[in-house]
């Protein structure tokens, strides 16, 4: 019975092979491959983020692919507003102009008045040009409510020596359109303009006008618009080193024009050094960001394979024209525990230098800089991710992934410059956040 | 406020001629390496393709671009939202 068995699988076998070799199979190149996910990403106590996305790619031919994929974005929550940590209370206005918040002495200043839905979607299309060259076409767009972007991409890539080489060469753009509730503050607008006195606004600075345009709208909606301008091109270089290790290197330039302030994120005008309140909050001002950035980056990434673990390393660095320069260290390692389970450590370093403007207040009585602001996304800090993944092939090539990370930023809290009530307050508070991804791949 | 800047620039720059004038013997060098089309068990497996984890990258770049001062480099350079 037992070889009874075991001739059958094999007569079973013989013949799928035969039918494949003589291409009589139906053909699995014509299947799509799905994947979709679902990702919970929570800072404590500040913003919550739900995303979903399904991911499509449909092989329409040996060598024509299609590629889209479908992403809904919610944020609830609060984000910083850029304003320092103080020892006493402080009142923000929201965008919208008329609701405030208050926060206590020694927390830091967060906006929750930020809710937010984003659909973004994305297509693209493989297409070969000759035996060894692939064309890659792609559109991007997503939309929000204070937000629109629209992206085209188009790629060449090309085999060389016995397919062991692909070189890449790549361009895109995007048009961006930021359309900020409340409307578009001036660059160094004073808050204090668009709250209670609007008729006091005085030359104090570069901007004597209102806090923000004023537009047509009520109550958190967005008005106005600013546009953005993005191009990219890419550089890239595909080398099989042996039978078990890849490697690819990427050099990429990025220029990017218009409105790249965020017209959210505020300053604190702090009491100059030697008055009795030094450092304490005296107003607040809207940011204001150079209207162009060229960023560089150098990418390499290697896999090898250990039989049937795999270690996949990256690094990146990058620097711009705002003065930023960061180190990006990844690994991941691929550990085949049992016949259909996968455990995935996965760790990542980051580091990064402040732009030339970044300061985290402005002093009062002091000119204005041409440029400033205090988000400290543009401070210098660094930042360690640990994930693990499991991931589990189920029946047919179904696969269930599950990914749990944590996320920590740290910059200096107490900066040389800090002066009077500054020094006693955390002056780049830790971010850290917690990211939960459940993922299911299927093919049909 | 120029010495800081001028570094990265003069990196940029040696980084951009080193690409635009060593793709000769660069890729003459990448002639010799490589396997036959028999040797490839191994990175003909799925996880070994680059970008295997399409979906799992475009949600930390997502990430990322919204937290940090970099983005782009594995592909092009992310983006495309508000991100406040």
């Amino acid at each position: 019975m037992q070889l009874s068995r075991s001739s059958s699988e094999l007569r079973s076998g013989l013949a799928a092979a035969t039918v494949a070799l003589l291409g009589a199979a139906p053909a699995p190149a014509r299947a799509t491959e799905a994947t979709s996910s679902a990702l919970l990403y929570t800072e404590p106590n500040r913003v919550t983020a739900f995303e979903t996305r399904a991911d499509f790619t449909r092989q329409l031919s040996r060598e024509r692919v299609l590629r889209y994929s479908f992403t809904l974005d919610a944020l609830t929550g609060a984000s910083p507003n850029g304003a320092l940590r103080a020892g006493v209370p402080q009142t923000f206005t929201g965008p919208s102009g008329t609701a405030s918040y208050r926060v206590a002495p020694g927390q830091t200043p967060l906006d929750d008045s930020f809710h937010d839905t984003r659909y973004a979607g994305s297509l693209s299309v493989d297409l070969p040009v000759g035996r060894l060259t692939t064309s890659t076409l792609g559109l991007n767009l997503s939309t929000e409510r204070d937000y629109f972007s629209a992206g085209v991409s188009a790629r060449l890539a090309r085999d060389l020596f016995r397919r062991n080489t692909t070189i890449a060469i790549g361009v895109s753009g995007s048009a961006d359109l930021v359309r900020p509730f409340g409307g578009t503050p001036d660059p160094f607008g004073l808050v204090s303009a668009t709250v209670s006195e609007p008729e006091d606004v005085t030359s104090t600075g570069a901007s004597g006008g209102f806090g923000r345009d004023e537009g047509e709208g009520g109550e958190g909606v967005p008005q106005g618009s600013e546009g953005k301008q993005v191009a990219d091109a890419l550089f890239g270089i595909t080398q099989v080193l042996n039978r078990s290790t890849i490697l690819q290197l990427n050099y990429s330039v990025s220029r990017a024009t218009g409105y790249l302030t965020d017209p959210y994120k505020l300053i604190t005008v702090a009491a100059a050094p030697g008055t009795v309140n030094a450092g304490d909050p005296l107003d607040y001002r809207y940011e204001s960001r150079p209207d162009t950035r060229f960023k560089q980056s150098l990418y390499a990434e290697s896999k090898h394979s250990f039989g049937r673990d795999v270690l996949d390393v990256s690094y990146r660095r990058m620097w711009d024209d705002w003065g930023i320069r960061s180190h990006t260290f990844e690994g991941r390692y691929r550990l085949e525990v049992g016949e259909h389970t996968a455990l995935e450590p996965q760790l990542r370093w980051y580091t990064q230098t402040a732009a030339d403007f970044y300061r985290h207040s402005l002093i009062d009585g002091e000119p204005l800089p041409s440029f400033a602001s205090a988000d400290t996304r543009l401070g210098a800090f660094d930042a360690w991710t640990g994930a693990l993944k499991y991931s589990r092939r189920l029946y047919s090539g179904h696969e269930l992934g599950v990914r749990v990370g944590y996320y920590v930023q740290s910059g200096d809290s107490s900066p040389p410059d800090a002066f009077g009530s500054q020094v006693s307050q955390d002056l780049f508070p830790r971010v850290t956040a917690v990211v939960t991804q459940v993922s299911y791949s299927f093919a049909f | 406020m120029s010495a800081p800047r001028s570094r990265p620039r003069a990196l940029g720059r040696i980084a951009l001629l080193a690409l635009l004038l060593c793709p000769a013997p660069v890729l003459s060098g990448c002639a010799t390496l490589g396997v036959e089309a028999w040797d490839r068990d191994q990175l003909a497996r799925p996880e070994m393709k680059l970008g295997a984890n399409a979906t799992e990258d475009a949600i930390d770049d997502h990430i990322y671009f919204s937290k940090e001062a970099s983005s782009g480099g594995r592909g092009f350079g992310g983006g495309g939202c508000g991100c406040n």
